[in-house]
């Protein structure tokens, strides 16, 4: 790659972070960031975009995620493969404490990727499923308002889902 | 996606409800990916929580539903709280072959909400399925197909409930569905007591985008279908025949064209009439007819250009070691071969497949109990000098499934460490003792990067 054309060849865009880190990213990963890819449809892309809802520890793994995909999407090997790829890449990639998937579910949101909000959605219902009401309440710190009366109410209510 | 509502959050992590950076729509997303009872207990976590699963747009009801009994409840509740205009899934489980109005009416109501994948097991399925314009996937499971009347009334099983539903309908009048519209349907997967030639054809002359197709189901009476779809491109045929109906003549049709993945397992006594599979790439057989075998086994070597992936049971090779087959085509694309048997068969006996598929990379050999066939198999290839060529070239991974590590196990072992120059990694699934590995790990072998991992 010649490195005079390399700047109009491939196209690179700078994303500040909300606690002002820049990170400069490809189009191709970039345009895996809906909000970018409909800005640069748009014609109105500037090489330097804010994200404001987004720290730089997950808009990090955010762009580390979009990489990996654009590469796996792009490269020579067959669709079962990359699947394959992907699939075990995600896996480990879902590998975070609590705190951050939860973020990373809000910022893919925000940015709307749609593969890494669905991904992080579906691992968040499986930390839900396998665990009770008392350990879900612990784990994401979801503070119990109902008064005793309320919540015998509701219980009474669905009683079938509680059995 | 959804719209972006949010909360503040300036509280210290360690204090804040970490569920605060999400919006009420983004959790009924979530909650969709979850069972509904599991949903539905979540309205106890909070006073937020209370209505938030009312969001969910998959409706799956894990556990069986008797309709009959007051659990119909549920049902009904969760469909009136749920306030989502879109159902993406609603899957139901009823164990009750009766005709009723509560379950019509349900499917009737998920209709209006555009439902994209329906999972319906063990009911009478109601008619208005079939004309669903909005479904992308049907599944329907051990149930019965006909309309409003010759029906069993509750009573009639209600004595039993165990009773053979199989048994239970031998004699009844068993009509399909009239009208048939499926203009969105992409992937049918059915595992039904009976089929009818007219409702496979209607069904699949409805659905001009079906691409998945599975059948599954007992044989019973004489049939043919015709599974003529130019946009198929997985089909996986389960048919089992019954042993006192062997007099059964049943025939099915395949003509796809873009067709990718074929799989028939334990076939009865299908004859099958394939032409045009000019994409397939992965065929899996499991049969113990050897005559469904020699039948088949013209058409599936007609299609050898495309071919990358191929599974199965080592009667074949019998068949193909035999008599006037022994002049194999040549399987150019095939990089995956996988044999089930009741040994490993010799070297000299895969050998043959091995010499007509040169660019194979991965071979699998599972053993297998077998009680219906035992049959020596003859020796093809008296040579064992000469290796096949996959061998030297580009087989770089072997699996041996159900290793036992008695001497003929051992010997190949020997012949392909011995042999596959580029092997990267031999895998032996088995329970064995230390001193049997010990001396596995001790054979010479002419790989330089092979590792064995035994597990």
């Amino acid at each position: 790659m010649s490195s005079s054309t390399e700047l109009t060849e491939k196209k690179v865009f700078l994303l500040k972070s909300l606690d002002g880190v820049i990170f400069e990213v490809e189009e191709s990963v970039a345009v895996q960031l809906e909000v970018i890819r409909e800005l640069i449809e748009g014609d109105c892309a500037r090489p330097f975009i804010s994200l404001y809802n987004v720290t730089s520890e997950i808009l990090a793994l955010v762009i580390e995620y979009c990489k990996h995909h654009a590469e796996t999407c792009s490269g020579g090997t067959s669709a079962t493969i990359a699947d394959e790829d992907l699939k075990t890449f995600d896996n480990e990639f879902m590998n975070v404490d609590e705190n951050i998937l939860l973020e990373l579910c809000s910022a893919a949101d925000y940015l709307d990727i749609k593969s890494l909000f669905e991904l992080t959605c579906r691992t968040l219902a499986s930390l839900i499923k396998d665990r009770t009401i008392i350990e879900v309440r612990k784990m994401f710190n979801v503070e119990n308002d109902f008064s005793v009366v309320e919540e015998k109410a509701v219980r009474k209510e669905f009683a079938w889902a509680f059995k | 996606m959804t719209s972006k509502r949010r909360r503040g959050n300036n509280l210290p992590s360690e204090i804040r409800d970490r569920f605060s950076c999400l919006s009420d729509e983004i959790i009924g997303h979530i909650l969709s990916f979850l069972p509904v009872k599991s949903a539905v207990r979540t309205s106890i976590l909070s006073k937020r929580w209370q209505n938030l699963w009312n969001f969910i747009t998959n409706l799956e009801f894990e556990e069986n539903t008797l309709i009959a009994t007051s659990s119909v409840y549920d049902v009904e509740h969760v469909l009136s709280c749920c306030t989502s205009p879109h159902i993406n899934k609603f899957s139901l489980t009823v164990n009750c072959y009766v005709h009723d109005e509560r379950l019509e009416s349900w499917i009737n109501y998920i209709i209006k909400r555009n439902v994209r994948e329906l999972r319906l097991e063990g009911s009478v399925f109601p008619q208005c399925i079939f004309t669903c314009k909005t479904l992308t996937v049907l599944e329907l499971e051990s149930g019965v197909l006909f309309d409003d009347e010759d029906i069993p009334t509750c009573s009639d099983i209600d004595s039993d409930s165990d009773t053979d539903s199989d048994a239970l309908f031998e004699n009844k009048d068993i009509r399909i569905p009239t009208s048939f519209d499926l203009p969105n349907l992409k992937t049918f997967r059915s595992c039904l007591l009976y089929y009818s030639c007219d409702f496979m054809e209607k069904l699949l002359s409805s659905s001009p985008l079906l691409e998945d197709l599975t059948i599954e189901g007992t044989v019973t009476s004489d049939f043919i279908f015709d599974l003529s779809c130019p946009l198929l491109k997985r089909l996986k045929i389960v048919l089992r025949g019954r042993k006192e109906r062997k007099d059964v003549q049943c025939k099915i049709v395949i003509n796809a064209p873009n067709l990718e993945y074929l799989e028939l397992v334990d076939i009865s006594t299908v004859e099958y009439d394939v032409e045009n599979l000019t994409s397939i790439a992965e065929v899996k057989i499991d049969t113990r007819w050897e005559v469904f075998v020699n039948r088949s086994i013209l058409w599936l070597f007609r299609e050898i250009d495309t071919l990358k992936s191929l599974s199965l049971h080592d009667i074949f090779i019998s068949v193909l070691n035999s008599g006037q087959r022994r002049d194999l085509p040549t399987f150019y694309n095939m990089n995956r071969l996988e044999l089930f048997g009741k040994c490993y068969s010799h070297q000299s006996r895969i050998a043959c497949l091995l010499n007509v598929c040169p660019n194979l990379e991965v071979l699998i050999l599972h053993k297998v109990s077998v009680q219906y066939y035992d049959r020596e198999l003859p020796s093809l290839l008296g040579d064992k000098r000469t290796v096949p060529e996959c061998l030297l070239s580009c087989l770089e991974v072997i699996e041996l499934d159900g290793f036992e590590g008695n001497k003929e196990d051992m010997e190949m072992v020997k012949y392909f460490l011995a042999n596959a120059r580029v092997l990267k990694k031999l895998t032996i699934k088995s329970n064995l003792d230390f001193s049997v590995c010990k001396r596995l790990l001790e054979l010479p072998m002419s790989s330089l990067t092979c590792k064995i991992h035994l597990c």
